[in-house]
């Protein structure tokens, strides 16, 4: 193998006759910030969601470190390795959770308890607890939240919000990082700021998937880019291939003169 | 500051109250305890609902249905097969656990309105068995001569006595609900409440944990019927009609949902209240749900919750 740490092979979906994804295939290598572009309903969030079990594909193939994982419940998926933050924040505020709450419940596949465990094993299940309470604060402060732990979670704002996500997801220590347009919502400044994150989640060697919008933010940080358009896979190569690449402006982008403006 | 934090630590408070409260009335006082002990049963019962809907947000309107449960096994074993009212009692939770275990992945996998009327269904057959099982379980007209609790030959026949040892089993099961509660299984629960896809996505198995609740809740309300059925001696389906589930429901919110604390106090406010406006004879009913109507609208967070606002305007 030659690293390759993610595989789609052929993937399709169709919801109720409108075709998401048609046979799309490409692999995502070890270490590697993979793009994954392309219009509005071109298939990118159906394809993350195909990955990590939330959606079963109709055909087609998920391998995770050359193992079979299409079809796989989420919760398994999580499990095996592969993280993930949302387009949609999805944060938890039922029963008052609060910010350091919600990152450690990306540790839940680490903690993994049995429903009787804070009872018969409390000492044991606590210290554990400790332990991720400590990253989760580490977690935090990587992300730029230091000192918001106690803070329920509704009072923090949207950026902030996509951040505590971003620190959840690497609660698990994942292999691969799925990570659904985190730039959506943000101004320029926490732009910056997220793009400061993935970079230095590059420079650890993080494996990341990253669907986004924002071109100019994939352009910078990725190593190779996935085109989509209309659930077909269109381009794939390093940025600076598929800027170029003729199908990518005239379906994508609609015409050079726009693309110029960008 | 510690003085008033010790003073109002609801452990403190409970066991004082539970301790006192059955000499303030000494004038009548079996019939105060018998009062006390109905608190008890309803509390656990309460508990239980409130881990299942405050915590885990399953909607439960059926859950009379292993209270009816744990009180007919105790009532059948004693009465017609001779077993000791303690491995009645334990008979009943095994069998709750079982049952529980078997039905609870196919309802749980219902959500909201649907699981709303799962619950109820279950709760109106559960009472239509227990009718039509006549030669069990003595139909309509119910099982009488159960034998007071005791436990290996020491009987608490004594009201007082058996008020004493509900209250500590109540005590016990808050304490248990508490440490379940406070935990990273707590924080699981709160996570599939709000956001079940999303809570799967994080690797928490949602059937797993709702499963695993609703045993524990179901095994919390069979106990409590045992321990019902063994002090009134007595017992009818009318006691476990969905009009039992549905006043639990109503103790919850009055209580304050997801609060553990608040079932124990909506519990004995419904239990108590009549007690008190029973002196306004005809009008009873009405000044019963004209003080439900009120504190349902004017204190949403419920009892506990505004109790709680109140200390700690005083502290700050």
């Amino acid at each position: 193998m030659d690293g390759t740490i993610l595989k789609v092979t052929g993937v399709t979906k169709n919801f109720k006759g409108l075709r998401a994804l048609d046979g799309v295939s490409f692999s995502v290598r070890k270490g590697m910030i993979k793009g994954l572009i392309g219009p509005n309903g071109a298939g990118k969030t159906t394809l993350l969601n195909i990955v990590n079990g939330i959606t079963k594909p109709d055909s087609g193939k998920i391998l995770f470190k050359e193992k079979d994982i299409t079809g796989l419940r989420a919760d398994n998926i999580s499990r095996l390795g592969i993280g993930r933050t949302f387009q949609i924040v999805r944060l938890f505020s039922a029963g008052g959770l609060s910010v350091i709450d919600n990152v450690l419940i990306g540790a839940h596949s680490v903690l993994n308890p049995r429903i009787l465990d804070p009872i018969f094993f409390r000492k044991r299940l606590l210290k554990k607890e400790a332990e991720m309470r400590e990253k989760a604060s580490l977690l935090l402060s990587f992300v730029g939240l230091k000192g918001m732990e106690g803070r329920p979670i509704n009072s923090l704002s949207f950026g902030s919000q996509r951040l505590v996500e971003l620190a959840r997801a690497l609660m698990s220590d994942p292999e691969i990082i799925l990570l659904d347009e985190p730039a959506s919502g943000l101004n320029d400044f926490e732009v910056g700021h997220l793009k400061e994150i993935i970079i230095s989640l590059r420079e650890k060697g993080m494996t990341v998937l990253i669907v986004e919008h924002n071109i100019k933010l994939v352009m910078e940080i990725s190593h190779e880019v996935v085109v989509l358009n209309f659930g077909k896979k269109i381009a794939e190569g390093t940025p600076s291939d598929v800027i170029s690449d003729k199908n990518v402006l005239e379906a994508y982008l609609g015409s050079k003169e726009k693309w110029m403006k960008v | 500051m510690n003085i008033r934090r010790i003073l109002t630590n609801p452990y403190l408070i409970l066991c004082l109250s539970v301790l006192i409260a059955p000499f303030v009335f000494a004038d009548k006082s079996a019939y105060v305890t018998g009062v006390l002990i109905f608190c008890a049963v309803y509390t656990i019962l309460t508990i239980g609902l409130d881990l299942l809907m405050g915590y885990t947000g399953q909607i439960s309107v059926g859950h009379a249905s292993f209270f009816a449960i744990g009180a007919y096994v105790s009532a059948i074993l004693t009465t017609r097969y001779g077993l000791s009212p303690l491995g009645a009692m334990a008979s009943g939770m095994v069998l709750s656990g079982i049952l529980s275990w078997a039905i609870g992945r196919p309802v749980l996998a219902l959500k909201e309105y649907y699981l709303a009327m799962a619950t109820l269904a279950f709760n109106e057959i559960v009472i239509s068995l227990i009718i039509g099982l006549e030669g069990l379980t003595g139909g309509a007209s119910g099982i009488r001569d159960i034998p007071p609790f005791a436990i290996f030959g020491v009987s608490f026949k004594h009201h007082l006595l058996y008020y004493y040892l509900v209250w500590l089993i109540t005590i016990f099961v808050i304490v248990l609900s508490r440490a379940i509660v406070n935990s990273p299984v707590g924080r699981a629960l709160s996570a599939i409440h709000g956001d079940e896809i999303g809570a799967r996505a994080f690797g928490i198995d949602c059937t797993k944990y709702k499963t695993g609740i609703f045993v524990i809740v179901n095994v919390f309300a069979s106990l409590a019927g045992s321990l019902y059925a063994h002090f009134i001696g007595f017992i009818a389906p009318d006691d476990f009609q969905v009009g039992t589930s549905v006043s639990l429901l109503v103790m919850l919110y009055l209580g304050g949902i997801g609060t553990i604390w608040g079932p124990v106090i909506g519990a004995c406010f419904l239990k108590i209240l009549p007690e008190i406006t029973y002196h306004f004879k005809d009008y009873e009913l009405l000044v019963n749900g004209l003080i439900l109507v009120f504190v349902l609208i004017f204190l949403p967070e419920g009892l506990y919750g505004t109790l709680k606002k109140i200390t700690k305007r005083a502290e700050g």
